[in-house]
């Protein structure tokens, strides 16, 4: 990015302070006769006059550049500070404005260049780390070059903001139980019906088209006939993740502190999506109250880097006073959905009991910390939290009592239990609301 | 454009991050000011309580905000009290005196290269250091010649005076170019 123009090069305060001072200085002892002052003029007027001899003459110009646009939280890259046309630079320096979740080495993000041979083009960089996921402005700041003697600088405009995407790093998650209802093509998790597969379905006789690497011999000799071992099919599932931002509980730290319920939420989509996407499931993401930001279900590791990307983006406070009946979810039938909520609204429990009657499979996750502090000191927000706690314990209630299951995010394994229940569960009939 | 306020926070800001080079910097301010009074004073010039105060108030305004005007009225102030009040006299405290100035201005020079968490790189402080002591002995030349002058720079005849003009002249003429010209 090119900063903005700025004016050319200007006499530094020392310059005019060697210029003027050894001026007055040298008038008075002329003037006065007295050569003594003269003498205490003469170190300022050596400065002035070699600054003046050594003025510079070409204009550097200044680019700035982000050398990776996106990174995972963590991860470090850094700001490239290029000069051109800088034979007469002596000196460059970057100040780059600090920003809450953008660590720089030097901490303060200040970094000078002091050059010994004068060159055409000059590069500074200074290192950058981001510390949480995220869609920043960084890269903002100040530079300045100053020429020999340090008596001309030029200063340059503060450049633009560059936006530094950090993807959020995916925690540790790990399902063993499969999904209820795989749908799909070719997965991972056992179906409901017979087919090619490596789990045991029953041992039945043998019929026309059957392998004969899938003949049980020995039950064929003590039956008399021929039996052969069948395997159910093995299909890919479709996960929804439906993201709650509505409220932000509890201080975010980045990596370096705590963790917010935003956090927690955001990076355990990142690991549920990460994990089932690498065994081959479809995994889709929507953010609870806006059009935007929704990724529709699909597979791949390109797809996950969609929807980390989606998952950066998200903004808290966003998806109030939505009218769930009007949402969009664009799931299809045996498509699970993970509702990632700490359940403090009338719109996210009124959505999970909507989906969960038309009949998808829903599974809250409560990304509240059972230690969280809220308002930590003030006895007020305390009392506020004490109660806002009591009111979710009804809304989760409600949410219960329509048969979702709530499940408090503890990272792998945190939805094994209940899967194989809602697997079990979906081999029985049942009743679906319309 | 930013308030008076930000203004003042940016600077208390600005103060708290200084870094240990730049503190030093700033410091010698004070010291070389406090040293050319000093000196002043053995030359047999008068030093006043008062101005003593003016001067010690001018130079911590210096290492508050180096990259100002406030160190040109310092040098001025300590230049101008040296004629009035210093006995007419080429010592070696006006050596002394000279080379205290000339710390005072590159070290605050030196603090004005960036904000005040900078802390300037080897390369450019070791040619500083090669310039001061240039400098240095451009100055004790000027001093020695002024100081053995066979009759006295002081006694010389209009001619001289009118010569001296003339440069003086010259030099403003110059400088006033490269100072306005490119404002």
């Amino acid at each position: 990015m090119q900063a903005d123009e700025g004016p050319s090069w200007r006499p530094t305060d020392a310059f005019v302070r060697a210029g003027l001072g050894s001026l007055v200085l040298v008038l008075v002892a002329v003037l006065a006769g007295r050569p003594d002052v003269l003498v205490l003029a003469s170190s300022l007027l050596l400065v002035a006059v070699a600054s003046a001899v050594r003025r510079p003459g070409s204009v550097p110009q200044v680019q700035a550049r982000l050398l990776h646009t996106s990174l995972r939280e963590g991860e470090g890259t850094a700001v490239r500070t290029t000069f051109r046309d800088a034979s007469d630079v002596e000196h460059a320096v970057v100040a780059l404005a600090p920003h809450r979740w953008v660590a720089y080495d030097p901490p303060l993000g200040v970094r000078d260049l002091a050059v010994d041979v004068p060159k055409e083009t000059l590069t500074l960089d200074v290192p950058l780390s981001s510390r949480r996921w995220g869609r920043r402005g960084v890269g903002d700041g100040l530079v300045a070059v100053t020429s020999a003697w340090g008596a001309f600088r030029r200063r340059l405009e503060p450049p633009h903001a560059m936006t530094l995407t950090t993807l959020p790093t995916p925690g540790p998650f790990d399902a063993k139980a499969p999904t209820p209802h795989p749908i799909g093509l070719v997965g991972t998790n056992p179906a409901r019906r017979p087919g090619e597969g490596t789990e045991f379905a029953s041992i039945r006789p043998f019929t026309p088209g059957d392998r004969l690497h899938r003949v049980q011999w020995r039950v064929s000799l003590r039956t008399g006939t021929l039996h052969v071992t069948s395997t159910v099919a093995e299909q890919d599932a479709g996960i929804l993740l439906l993201l709650d931002t509505s409220a932000e509980l509890g201080e975010p730290g980045g990596l370096d502190g705590g963790d917010s319920t935003l956090d927690v939420t955001v990076r355990a989509a990142g690991a549920i999506a990460e994990h089932y996407l690498r065994r081959g499931d479809r995994v889709g993401l929507r953010l609870l109250g806006r059009s935007t930001g929704s990724v529709p279900v699909a597979a791949g590791t390109r797809h996950l880097r969609r929807l980390l990307e989606s998952l950066a983006r998200v903004v808290p406070g966003e998806g109030r006073g939505v009218d769930p009946a009007r949402m969009h979810f664009g799931v299809s039938g045996g498509t699970v959905v993970l509702m990632l909520s700490p359940m403090l609204s009338d719109l996210a429990v009124t959505t999970t009991v909507m989906l969960a009657r038309r009949g998808l499979t829903v599974v809250v996750v409560d990304p509240v910390a059972p230690d969280l502090v809220v308002g930590e000191g003030d006895p007020r927000v305390e009392v506020a939290w004490r109660l806002r706690l009591l009111e979710r314990g009804l809304l989760l209630e409600r949410v219960q009592s329509a048969g979702i299951p709530v499940v408090a995010w503890r990272g792998p394994g945190t939805l094994d239990d209940v899967l194989r229940r809602l697997g079990r569960q979906a081999a029985l009939p049942r009743l679906v609301h319309r | 454009m930013s308030s008076p306020a930000a203004r003042w926070s940016d600077l208390l800001d600005g103060l708290s991050r200084l870094s240990v080079q730049q503190r030093l910097l700033r410091a010698s301010a004070p010291v070389g000011a406090s040293v050319v009074l000093l000196l002043e004073r053995l030359a047999g010039g008068a030093v006043q309580p008062w101005f003593l105060a003016i001067v010690l108030v001018q130079a911590l305004l210096v290492a508050v905000i180096p990259d100002s005007g406030a160190c040109l009225v310092l040098v001025l102030l300590l230049g101008v009290h040296w004629a009035l009040f210093a006995p007419p006299a080429v010592t070696g405290w006006v050596l002394g005196a000279a080379l205290a100035l000339l710390g005072v201005h590159l070290a605050t020079t030196l603090a004005s290269y960036g904000p005040p968490s900078l802390v300037l790189h080897r390369v450019l402080l070791l040619r500083w250091a090669r310039r001061a002591g240039l400098v240095a002995a451009g100055t004790a030349a000027i001093w020695a010649l002024v100081r053995f002058w066979p009759s006295g720079l002081g006694s010389a005849g209009g001619w001289a005076t009118g010569l001296a003009l003339l440069a003086t002249l010259a030099w403003t003429l110059r400088l006033t170019r490269l100072l306005v010209a490119r404002r």
